[in-house]
């Protein structure tokens, strides 16, 4: 059963970059099970898309980090990610042009640390009026996700497991 | 490959950065992610007009959004967006981020005083720096410090330290060293071995490199402050900051120095000498 929590697993970079770079306002994709498939079958846990599982995604960063992968298609995904966001937040006057250029370094200099997993533990109740419902047809499946556009620090809790 | 972007010359330039950045967004991470969604007048119409070119550029069907062909396209609107950045110095970009001490440890590229390691390490020195470069990519403590200002700090220095196990019994290898931009350039390595360094479970970094201090050291008074540790001090004229002690070339000197920007005067931090040869038998005692 959904509980008072909401998980989401990011990689350590994007909680540095929004901290540093964002006012600590943090955009996150979340669920409402941090291991989905161990829910019961009929259970609406059971309808969350593996790819969209917070523990698929933690133990898929662990390890890459771990074994140094290179091939990480999540870490490759991340990294042309925060670059496209860098350009983006500079053509809106969100962020400087020697801001952007430190993003992109930060993405781009070859490093384990920046991508290894963290996991949000949020409070339901205080982001309640600001959960965006992801509609049905950009969910890894059927199950239901969630997108907080900004999240605060009080909001959540980070924390570092090796996987279990 | 050059690409002429068509029906984007009434944009000013961030406009069309900002344009090609959402559009390759919406390839990455989705169109309903907040940073790909439209911000310009007819954006979308814009959007789909460039991408059909591309398309056409880069020989992809318009009804190919296979994951290559997708990647393909996202890649194309990068190369074009970067283009429109008005600042790419990345190597000022990490200096800015290492005097802010924003890069993660494994983001340093390490250079080593072989010299200075050599004078602890002789014939083993390239075993230390191997478990110095380990130390350093994923440490059990590390601190690092930025420009020093007038604060009695040392300047653009970071120190790690990792346990390793051994048979016989664990050390704690310590590594410091200063940042010149992204590179770390290791000054210090010394393995610390409990049953000779007292220090405490909870003893930060500081701490430790007092307790070896007190273990190996032999106090000296710097700068008018007398002791085995001296967390800060200024020197008088003529005292030297070298490397050695006058007359005493079997004690090092370990810690930190800097001339100050605006006064000229030297400044010591977290400096001890110590007594190579007592650490050095310490070391074959504990069979390193």
């Amino acid at each position: 059963m959904a509980g008072p929590v909401l998980y989401s697993t990011n990689p350590w970079l994007s909680h540095h970059i929004s901290r540093i770079y964002r006012g600590d306002s943090h955009f996150v994709w979340c669920g409402e099970y941090f291991d989905p498939h161990r829910e019961a079958g009929h259970s609406p846990a059971a309808m969350v898309g593996y790819t969209s599982s917070p523990r698929m995604i933690y133990e898929q960063l662990y390890h890459s980090v771990d074994t140094e992968d290179e091939h990480c298609p999540l870490i490759r995904g991340y990294r042309k990610k925060f670059q496209q966001l860098a350009r983006e937040w500079l053509s809106q006057g969100m962020v400087t042009p020697q801001q952007k250029v430190e993003i992109t370094s930060l993405t781009k200099k070859p490093a384990w640390k920046p991508w290894r997993p963290v996991l949000y533990i949020i409070d339901r109740a205080s982001v309640a009026g600001r959960l965006v419902a992801v509609p049905a047809g950009r969910r890894a499946a059927f199950g239901a996700e969630f997108q907080i556009l900004d999240l605060k620090p009080h909001e959540f809790d980070m924390i570092e497991v090796r996987p279990i | 490959m050059k690409i002429m972007l068509p029906g984007l010359d009434h944009l000013d330039e961030m406009a069309r950065l900002g344009l090609l950045s959402r559009a390759a967004l919406a390839l990455t991470v989705g169109p309903t992610n907040p940073a790909a969604v439209p911000s310009l007048e007819n954006e979308m119409f814009l959007r789909d007009r460039v991408l059909a070119h591309l398309r056409a550029t880069l020989g992809l069907a318009e009804d190919d959004d296979s994951p290559e062909a997708l990647e393909k396209l996202s890649d194309a609107l990068d190369v074009e967006a970067e283009k429109l950045v008005p600042d790419t110095d990345e190597e000022a970009a990490l200096r800015r981020l290492s005097e802010k001490c924003l890069l993660t440890s494994d983001q340093y590229d390490l250079e080593f005083n072989a010299p200075l390691l050599n004078i602890v390490w002789g014939k083993s020195a390239k075993r230390e720096q191997k478990l110095a470069r380990q130390t350093v990519r994923r440490p059990h403590f590390e601190t690092q410090y930025g420009p020093a200002g007038d604060k009695p700090e040392p300047d653009m220095v970071s120190i790690f330290a990792r346990w390793y196990k051994e048979q016989k019994q664990s050390f704690l290898l310590f590594v410091d060293g200063s940042r010149y931009g992204a590179v770390f350039r290791v000054m210090h390595i010394w393995r610390i071995y409990p049953d000779e360094v007292t220090f405490r479970p909870d003893d930060g970094l500081i701490d430790i490199m007092r307790a070896f201090a007190e273990a190996y050291g032999v106090e000296m008074t710097q700068g008018g402050v007398t002791g085995k540790f001296i967390e800060y001090a200024k020197l008088g004229p003529g005292e030297p900051p070298g490397g050695f002690l006058p007359g005493r070339p079997d004690l090092l000197k370990s810690g930190f120095s800097r001339t100050h920007p605006v006064t000229g005067e030297v400044e010591l931090v977290f400096s001890s000498f110590i007594d190579v040869a007592r650490y050095k038998a310490s070391m074959t005692r504990h069979g390193a």
